[in-house]
């Protein structure tokens, strides 16, 4: 491949990847030219257009009274938020003690953790929604919180990237006299910045996009998540309107969007890191 | 108590310490008895009973609800349905790999990190959105695919990618590889990146050029990553549920004819649309089965289980 | 001393005991109810349809209602979406959470059985157009129990476009047109229009989701009497019959419907501009014509439509073949206070502020007390009360025998099946065997 490749100049490689990308991202300009395009209402125009025929934003509008997209918006965010910070911090917790505690039964606590990773969540899916019904917690975001005490994928990385460390800086703080918490938080937790970033992000990414744990949760309107209220609203009978849809989903799409744009070296550079590590 | 600590410090220390790595994992571990396993072995419990409601009525059928599942024409269809989405899914893999072949001819470029970035981009899309964009994409009449292949061969098209029970799991392919090329790529690349050069600039110096030269240094040494991506679509496959869903219409049926309906849409249908929770509980349990097989052959052929590893 | 201490014992008890009598009038207690239908769909303060601009009241003011006749009866609401309510109702009942199940008549397992309530009630019984029999009981199977009393109707009814039988020269049918008839119809709409040249279709049936797909094939099973199960006492010694003659037959006349509907239907496209210019839809199959007349007075073009029952049921059984949909409450059988459940129930069907609120929320009460009250000028409502009143007493459209969803995923075979047949990859005998092959595995898997 690398002989065939090198006859080529570099200017051919460009312009192919060019046109493969342009191929690729032709149905995200033709989502945001529809959502932008008033005319697009019981019929897609066909052919189909990547230039708004009547700019406005009336479907943006449509949307946000039709469904309470900005609430929606909301839980997502708060949602997501609170779930980063348990997760990534269970994650650096565990990860640590695995890494470099001692205490009895540790291989068996870990190989416990293991198996947890290979039990897939819809096998206790059903369960488990009838345990937090009956504990009342229907229909409130306890379910969608509290699972993420652990995060077990993450504890594995973490520890991982810990045992890496070298000991010799657990040894220099206690020789100072610091237990393992302040040895935790003062001197591990500051090394940590690129694992904790790849988790956060991953976690961040992973909450924005979920779908069925909340769809089977969640009963009330106001408090369903972006992914959930941008999926009824498509399937609905108020949506009969095409406009107000794609501006639905392209709405939804900004705010990963714009963290993307704004963090992408790091985003890319931890996908990379989370595929190398394996 | 001060006695006792002069007496044995060192066992009262090494108390202090036990109870502190303790603290550390125990609301993790708190969690997943609570949230995992015990649910996952009520489960394992309700595959064993015939159950009209939970909680209300309920009568022990021994193994009746596993008979019935893997005598279960539709079942069967589900899990031809897993395999197959499962093994077309794989397909991004080679794609990937020479889109990031492609991109390293760039060399560390900005270039390169410009392309990088925006063959992610599609990864990024929330991805209820991507669904609903392809639903648009795909549909019969008026949509971007068909108007493509339109212009292409010059007469109006309107093959039914989402309508015809035959397409349907290409349509659905098309979608997981349009939203995952970007990650594939990303990781191929990285792959291809840590091959050190002195291997090429060797096997050059010893004559080895070209075809062979892929052949006999660039893909082992991608067997690892190759390996990695395979093992990680074959698990994903099996929890893949959002799009499916939403193309058969807001429901676990795998419209049209079942052609998309995996074992997990199977085991949502039994829980959460006709409920029938013996039979749910019991593909749960199938379920499991299979992706711990899986995940035992990933982690053997990783060599998780080698001594110094644990 | 004593002689009077009990003597004021005795008359302190004695007033006790009368007020108690008194009191049992008096209805007090937390009536709680769940689920998903109208009250999910207005919400508690109300929605303004978008297109209509129709103010539907919200279920708050129901409860004001109610309390103004009630007021020591306290009410809590939990509506939610149609998203895997039934599993959710089922937990819900399971953690005793709940009184009156909201459309609960279809979750059987979890409800009581309503035949003695109303078989005391006379006043109620009278009032009601329908209920919601079904049969609960697998080894006593033809027995049917009431399990829900229904509070708004929304029948199965066809909506034809004027404008382009004028332009083709077609006659618009009466009430008392076929499937038959419709199907000539369709054929005859289907084609170039002669006036405006562009392209019309003759009917669209209903909408191509699950839930709606399979209602114009069982409607023409209903309509010809076409009996696709054979009843028996016991669940699994009933026969399917969709492989005679007259059971392809139907699945074939499907096909042939089908052939007349815009391109899109299986993807829920087609007829998008019913009711406004440039309609190329001749026929609507729809359920619940309510909304769909008030569109067309939001799109001024109400004269040029035209509301029909379905076509008449032909074996004497019914008047029409269009059934009435319906939302329905239900008591859940570990109900706390099943009493005030049956209270509510009466009230909503019997008060006339409840039935007012209910024709507000704009659709049709079930009751004939709201009946009476519809609109009179309302081109529907001959189509309503004609479907309501020709309808049979104990009767279960998805009950059997025509069509009987409860036979585990048996709707979604019928509808995966529909859609196959609908997108030409099956035959109409093909459709056939695949139902019965669906329906008889279910049975030998569970019996």
């Amino acid at each position: 491949m690398e002989k065939i490749l090198r006859k080529w100049p570099r200017y051919v490689i460009i312009l192919l990847l060019l046109a493969l990308l342009v191929f690729m991202l032709i149905p995200v300009a033709w989502a945001i030219s529809m959502a932008f395009d008033r005319s697009v209402t019981t019929f897609i125009p066909n052919p189909p257009r990547l230039w708004p025929e009547q700019p406005s934003l009336f479907n943006m509008q449509y949307a946000s009274t039709t469904i309470p997209l900005w609430r929606y918006f909301g839980n997502t965010l708060f949602v997501t938020v609170i779930n980063t910070l348990l997760s990534v911090t269970s994650a650096l917790l565990c990860g640590y003690a695995f890494a470099k505690g001692t205490f009895f039964l540790k291989k068996f606590w870990f190989i416990f953790m293991l198996t947890v990773m290979m039990i897939p969540f819809e096998s206790r899916m059903l369960t488990l929604y009838l345990q937090y019904s009956g504990w009342g917690m229907n229909n409130t975001y306890w379910p969608l919180i509290l699972g993420n005490f652990a995060y077990v994928y993450g504890t594995f990385m973490a520890r991982n990237n810990i045992m890496q460390l070298p000991d010799a800086l657990r040894e220099a703080a206690f020789i100072d006299g610091a237990n393992e918490y302040r040895t935790f938080f003062n001197i591990i937790l500051p090394l940590c910045g690129p694992i904790i970033a790849t988790l956060s992000i991953l976690q961040v990414i992973g909450n924005w996009n979920s779908f069925l744990w909340p769809l089977i949760v969640i009963n009330q309107k106001n408090k369903y998540l972006l992914s959930i209220g941008v999926a009824l609203f498509n399937s609905s009978e108020n949506a009969m309107y095409f406009g107000p849809r794609m501006a639905v989903a392209v709405l939804s799409s900004v705010p990963l969007v714009i963290m993307f744009v704004f963090l992408q070296k790091y985003i890319v550079a931890s996908i990379a890191l989370s595929g190398i590590k394996q | 108590m001060d006695s006792r600590k002069k007496k044995h410090p060192i066992l009262w220390w090494k108390l202090k310490q036990e109870i502190q790595w303790y603290t550390f994992i125990l609301p993790a571990v708190i969690c997943l008895i609570v949230l995992t396993y015990i649910p996952t072995i009520q489960s394992f419990q309700y595959s064993f009973y015939k159950i009209a409601s939970i909680g209300l009525n309920k009568t022990f059928v021994g193994l009746k609800n596993y008979s019935s599942i893997l005598r279960h024409s539709q079942f069967h269809q589900a899990v031809g349905n897993t395999a197959i989405l499962a093994l077309l899914g794989l397909m991004v893999i080679p794609l990937g790999f020479i889109l990031a072949s492609l991109v390293n001819e760039l060399g560390r470029t900005r270039t390169q990190s410009f392309f990088r970035v925006m063959f992610y981009l599609p990864n990024i899309l929330t991805g209820v959105s991507v669904v609903m964009l392809f639903q648009f994409v795909l549909r019969q009449s008026g949509g971007l695919l068909n108007s493509f292949l339109g212009a292409l061969v010059g007469h109006e098209v309107t093959i039914g990618w989402l309508v015809d029970e035959r397409l349907t799991k290409i349509s659905a392919t098309i979608i997981s590889i349009w939203g995952g090329l970007g990650y594939c790529m990303l990781i191929n690349l990285a792959g291809l990146q840590s091959i050190p050069t002195e291997i090429y600039e060797a096997a050059s110096i010893d004559g080895c050029n070209g075809i062979s030269r892929w052949r006999y240094i660039t893909i082992p040494n991608m067997t690892k990553t190759f390996s990695f991506l395979m093992i990680t679509n074959i698990i994903g496959s099996f929890s893949r549920f959002t799009d499916l869903y939403m193309l058969g219409g807001n429901s676990a049926s795998g419209k049209p004819g079942g052609s998309l309906q995996t074992i997990m849409m199977y085991i949502y249908q039994y829980s959460f649309e006709s409920p029938n929770y013996g039979i749910s509980t019991a593909g749960c349990m199938v379920l499991f089965a299979m992706v711990f097989l899986i995940t035992m052959i990933e982690l053997q052929m990783t060599g998780f289980f080698k001594k110094n590893e644990a | 001393m004593k002689k009077w201490l009990s003597l004021i014992l005795v008359g302190v008890l004695a007033l006790t005991f009368t007020s108690v009598a008194f009191a049992e009038e008096e209805y007090e207690g937390t009536l709680r109810m769940m689920g998903p239908g109208l009250f999910a769909d207005v919400g508690e303060d109300g929605v303004t349809d978008l297109v209509s601009g129709l103010e539907k009241p919200g279920y708050s003011e129901l409860i004001a209602l109610f309390n103004a006749e009630y007021p020591n009866v306290k009410v809590e609401i939990e509506a939610i979406p149609w998203d895997s309510w039934q599993a959710k109702v089922q937990a819900a009942v399971a953690g005793e959470q709940v009184d009156l199940v909201l459309h609960g008549a279809t979750t059987t397992e979890v409800v009581m059985d309503l035949t003695e309530y109303l078989a005391g009630d006379p006043e109620l019984a009278a009032v009601l157009t329908a209920t919601d029999p079904r049969r609960t009981d697998e080894s006593n199977y033809d027995k049917l129990a009431i399990t829900g009393i229904p509070y708004t109707v929304g029948i199965y009814y066809a909506v034809l476009d004027t404008k382009i039988f004028e332009h083709y020269g077609v006659e618009v049918p009466t009430a008392e047109w076929t499937w038959d008839d419709l199907l000539a119809i369709a054929q005859q709409l289907t084609g170039t229009d002669p006036v405006t040249g562009t392209q019309t279709y003759g009917v669209k049936p209903f909408v191509s989701n699950d839930s709606s797909i399979w209602k114009s094939y069982m409607s023409y099973c209903f309509a010809k009497g076409i009996e696709n199960f054979t009843m028996a006492p016991n669940k699994f010694d009933v026969t399917f019959n969709f492989t005679t003659e007259a059971g392809i037959s139907a699945f074939q006349f499907m096909k042939d419907l089908i052939d007349c509907t815009p391109a899109g239907y299986l993807e829920g496209a087609g007829g998008e501009l019913f009711g406004q210019e440039g309609n190329d839809v001749a026929i609507c199959l729809a359920e619940g014509p309510e909304g769909m007349y008030r569109n067309l007075v939001a799109y001024g073009t109400a004269d040029e439509y035209v509301f029909l029952p379905l076509p008449v049921q032909e074996t004497g059984v019914a008047a029409t073949s269009g059934v009435p949909g319906d939302n329905n409450m239900a008591i859940a059988v570990n109900a706390a206070r099943p009493d005030l459940a049956w209270l509510f129930i009466r009230w909503i069907n019997t008060s006339e502020e409840a039935q007012d609120w209910i024709l507000r929320c704009g659709v049709t009460p079930c009751s004939t007390i709201g009946q009476a009250k519809m609109d009179e000028s309302a081109p529907y409502r001959e189509a309503v009360l004609k479907t309501m009143e020709g309808y049979p007493d104990n009767f279960y459209y998805a009950g059997g025998p025509y069509w009987d969803n409860s036979y585990g995923n048996s709707n979604s075979v019928l509808c995966s099946n529909l859609a196959s047949l609908f997108s030409g990859s099956i035959t109409a005998e093909e459709c056939a065997q695949n139902v019965q092959a669906g329906l008889e595995e279910w049975q030998s898997l569970n019996g």
